[in-house]
């Protein structure tokens, strides 16, 4: 209980993000700032808060600084800025819990049909979205991937399952997935290492993909065992 | 204990009973001298009034007789002279009177009647003649013999008994210096005696009498279906005499069987001169040294006209005042408890009730609780309240408690005042916010589906999948689009608004739009869950969120920013779309929805108030 306190008040400290600097653009920048519907542009020298969403066009890029990191997103990314920031495993650790916390509504004492089936035409209609969601998951799912090859392990963790779960088209993305699926083996994340491939296991994937499922699982299931 | 009841005054000085209400009982006995002598030992009654016992024993059998021949010789001739002592216990009472459950006083008296007869040569003197005759004299002393004390319960398996014997002794009679000598002894003597129960079926008795007596006792008890058989062997030991007297009790139902016996180790004295009798005396009609081995028979019935107490309360602790409109949650949530003690010497499975005036038209059950035997156990005591209660003010009343066992009439009931609050008192728990919601569904379902009505043509060309959030959407602004925020009256700022009260003032606080918000939204089954903000100024906020039951790749049909939705299964697992809704936001859904994820990110994600604990989401249902 001590120990997570001590988490806690750690967490409660270093998770607060920071604006960053936009030092460098090339191509084109667009940003979502808080709870806007509209994307703008970004200007060289303004600053980013913690609450903007920054998206990369194919062969764009955008730099950024402040508080001793420099950090340079690629083309056709997209990125919280509240995902720059270090973090440490437990912190890591406790925002997945609080995701679990989130997502997993307490079960209704009743069960019964919440709402019946509405019979007739859908007539769904075109939203008239500026890029098409399952297109901003996979941007986003890249600018995780740059996040971790930057050293941000851990956010970039975060902002996967985030893309992984608001945009599940990009589950089937298998490459990456075995990209973030190694990173947990690397922070030594093996229960979530093992619900990651445990879920990979029922994708369509080709054999040798399947055949590393496989190991990787054994390997994870013979490492949580203590054998 | 009290399996020879009627024995009472012998070896229960203190008229010890555990007789609940009446018993009679009989004692035969059959003395192996020669011949054998069998007699009606004696006939009992013991009835318990209250905390008072009287004993009354009728005992034609306690006696001992002695007859001696002595020939004497006047003028050469043989005059046969012959002497009666005979000693009866007639009559014996005894009260005791229970003065809290650990300690029990009380007396007993009995009633000797000692009647000495003597022939003697007496002479009656003629004109010239003297003529010898024998005459008779005889003479009675009536004695009342008091014995008084004390039984304490260490715990409910060891009684210690304190008793003062021959300390008040009334006499009624004289007898001249000879028959003096013959009189029953009568020694002052204490007495004290240990009963236990080391273990469940096994008794282990211990006695000593300052005149020299002492007596020691093992008994085991057998459960055999319905009955129960019980073995005893007590070793006896008084002045010169000492024995055993082992017993078999066989007791079925109210009726108990006790067979004895008694066999004395000492040698008996079946002759004895009048000088011996003189000098050493008989003080125990039971036992002396002039007596013989015997076997007893004592059967007894115990009557109950008054049902037995098995349990008992100790106390009731309310601990929760009554929130009527929280229907159910007593049903889950004990209002109070009590410590109920079982007095029996089995377990015995308690049946709770309770009964809340103006809150229940009848008794409501409370689970059952096995309470091991003497043992006290907490009973929780729920109940439901019924949906029609409704006071718009609090009130004092009260609530009748009751613990059943396996007698038709409670064992024991108490009665403790409880407050009930208004219809619209709220204990501060966001949990509980959704009685509110749930008591007004009626009103809700009807005004919603009218509301939806006027938005007939919106609503039949949206896609199905968009269903939820458009009617969540036409409901806000239908309903709490321009209501005033009215906080609650600082005296009773634990109140919540029913929604048709809410919609009738057009106004209310966050946790009465909240409530008549969720309401319409359930009502047409939009799933609905609060958000409860706890500041460290221990200041509370609530506000909604909703299932918009879009799946997250259908979120971009309602917006194009993923900070403004979370994901969260759904009751089947499904992942779904949920949005905020801040209710006191009261301009337009989308500001209402804006500020929602304003404060939903920063309390609950970024400050971890879900992790804390600071930040709950309850689901309404």
């Amino acid at each position: 209980m001590k120990k997570i306190m001590m988490m806690i008040l750690l967490l409660a400290v270093s998770l607060f993000a920071q604006s960053y600097k936009v030092e460098k653009i090339q191509g084109n920048v667009k940003a979502l700032i808080g709870n806007s519907e509209q994307w703008s542009d970004v200007k060289e020298g303004t600053m980013v808060s913690p609450s903007t969403v920054l998206m990369t066009d194919k062969n764009a890029m955008i730099v950024l600084s402040g508080g001793g990191i420099k950090f340079t997103l690629k083309p056709s990314a997209a990125l919280s800025v509240n995902s720059l920031k270090r973090m440490s495993i437990d912190e890591l650790l406790l925002a997945l819990a609080m995701e679990e916390i989130l997502s997993n509504p307490a079960k209704r004492k009743n069960d019964n049909a919440q709402n019946t089936a509405i019979y007739g035409t859908d007539e769904s209609k075109d939203n008239g979205a500026v890029i098409p969601t399952n297109s901003l998951g996979d941007l986003k799912l890249n600018g995780a991937k740059q996040l971790a090859e930057n050293g941000f392990k851990e956010t970039a963790i975060l902002a996967a399952k985030e893309a992984y779960r608001k945009y599940p088209a990009t589950q089937k993305n298998i490459p990456l997935r075995f990209f973030f699926a190694s990173q947990m083996m690397n922070l030594s994340l093996f229960d979530e290492a093992l619900s990651e491939y445990t879920q990979m296991q029922n994708m369509p994937m080709n054999d040798e993909q399947a055949k590393e499922v496989r190991e990787k699982l054994d390997f994870l299931k013979k490492k949580l065992a203590g054998m | 204990m009290n399996k020879d009841f009627i024995f009472s005054t012998e070896s229960n000085p203190t008229n010890f009973s555990s007789v609940k209400d009446l018993a009679i009982g009989m004692l035969v006995g059959t003395e192996f001298s020669s011949p054998t002598a069998s007699n009606l030992y004696a006939l009992g009654i013991s009835k318990t009034f209250g905390g008072s016992n009287i004993l009354l024993c009728y005992s034609p059998g306690f006696f001992k007789e002695f007859s001696l021949l002595k020939n004497q010789s006047v003028d050469s001739l043989d005059i046969s002279l012959k002497t009666d002592l005979k000693y009866s216990e007639y009559f014996s009472a005894g009260y005791s009177y229970k003065i809290s459950e650990n300690i029990s006083t009380g007396f007993t008296l009995k009633y000797y009647n000692e009647k000495f007869s003597q022939d003697a040569i007496g002479a009656i003197f003629a004109d010239s003649s003297l003529s010898l005759i024998r005459e008779n004299e005889t003479e009675t002393m009536k004695l009342w013999n008091v014995q008084l004390g004390a039984d304490y319960f260490f715990a409910p398996s060891l009684r210690v008994s304190l008793s003062a014997s021959n300390f008040i002794n009334i006499k009624n009679g004289y007898f001249n210096e000879t028959n003096r000598s013959y009189e029953l002894k009568t020694p002052k003597n204490m007495r004290i005696a240990i009963y236990s129960q080391p273990f469940e079926t096994v008794e282990a008795n211990f006695l000593y009498e300052t005149i020299n007596a002492m007596q020691l006792s093992l008994g085991k008890t057998f459960l055999f279906n319905k009955i129960s058989a019980s073995l005893d062997c007590t070793y006896f030991s008084v002045y010169s005499i000492s024995g055993i007297q082992p017993s078999l009790s066989l007791q079925y139902g109210n009726i108990c069987t006790t067979l004895s016996g008694v066999i004395y180790f000492s040698a008996i004295q079946k002759t004895a001169s009048l000088a011996d009798l003189a000098s050493n005396g008989i003080s125990n009609l039971i036992h002396n040294k002039y007596t013989n081995n015997k076997a007893l028979l004592n059967i007894s019935y115990r009557l109950n006209t008054e049902t037995e107490r098995l349990v008992q309360f100790v106390d009731v602790t309310i601990s929760n005042s009554i929130f009527p409109t929280f229907t159910e949650h007593f049903a889950d949530e004990p209002f109070a408890v009590a410590r109920v003690v079982n007095l029996s010497d089995k377990p015995v499975s308690v049946k709770p009730s309770s009964k809340i005036d103006k809150i229940n038209s009848e008794l409501i059950y409370s689970p059952n609780v096995l309470v091991q035997p003497k043992d006290t156990a907490s009973i929780p005591f729920y109940t439901v309240v019924s949906e029609n209660y409704f006071s718009p003010k609090h009130e004092i009343s009260f609530v009748n408690f009751y613990v059943t066992t396996e007698n038709r009439d409670a064992d024991d009931e108490m009665q403790k005042p409880l407050l009930i609050n208004s219809s619209n008192a709220w204990d501060g728990e966001v949990n509980n916010l959704r009685y509110f919601v749930k008591k007004d569904f009626n009103f809700s379902s009807t005004l919603a589906k009218r509301l939806l009505s006027t938005h007939k043509s919106e609503l039949d060309s949206a896609s199905s999948g968009m269903m939820n959030f458009l009617q969540a959407k036409i409901l806000f602004n239908e309903t709490i689009t321009g209501m005033l925020y009215v906080a609650d009256p600082l005296a009773s700022n634990d109140r919540v608004q029913f929604p048709h009260e809410t919609i009738d003032v057009k106004g209310g606080d966050c946790d009465d739009l909240s409530v008549c918000l969720a309401s319409f939204y359930e009502s047409i089954g939009i799933e609905t869950a609060f958000v409860d903000y706890r500041g460290n100024d221990h200041s509370r906020h609530v506000h909604l969120l909703f299932n918009t039951n879009l799946s997250p790749a259908e979120a971009g049909w309602i917006t194009q920013n993923d900070k403004k939705y979370y994901i969260r299964k759904n009751s089947l697992g499904e992942e779904k779309v949920w949005i905020p809704l801040e209710t006191t936001e009261r301009s337009n859904f989308a500001n209402a929805w804006e500020k929602g994820v304003e404060i939903f990110s920063k309390e609950a994600l970024d400050q971890l108030g879900l992790i804390k604990g600071t930040v709950q989401i309850i689901e309404i249902y």
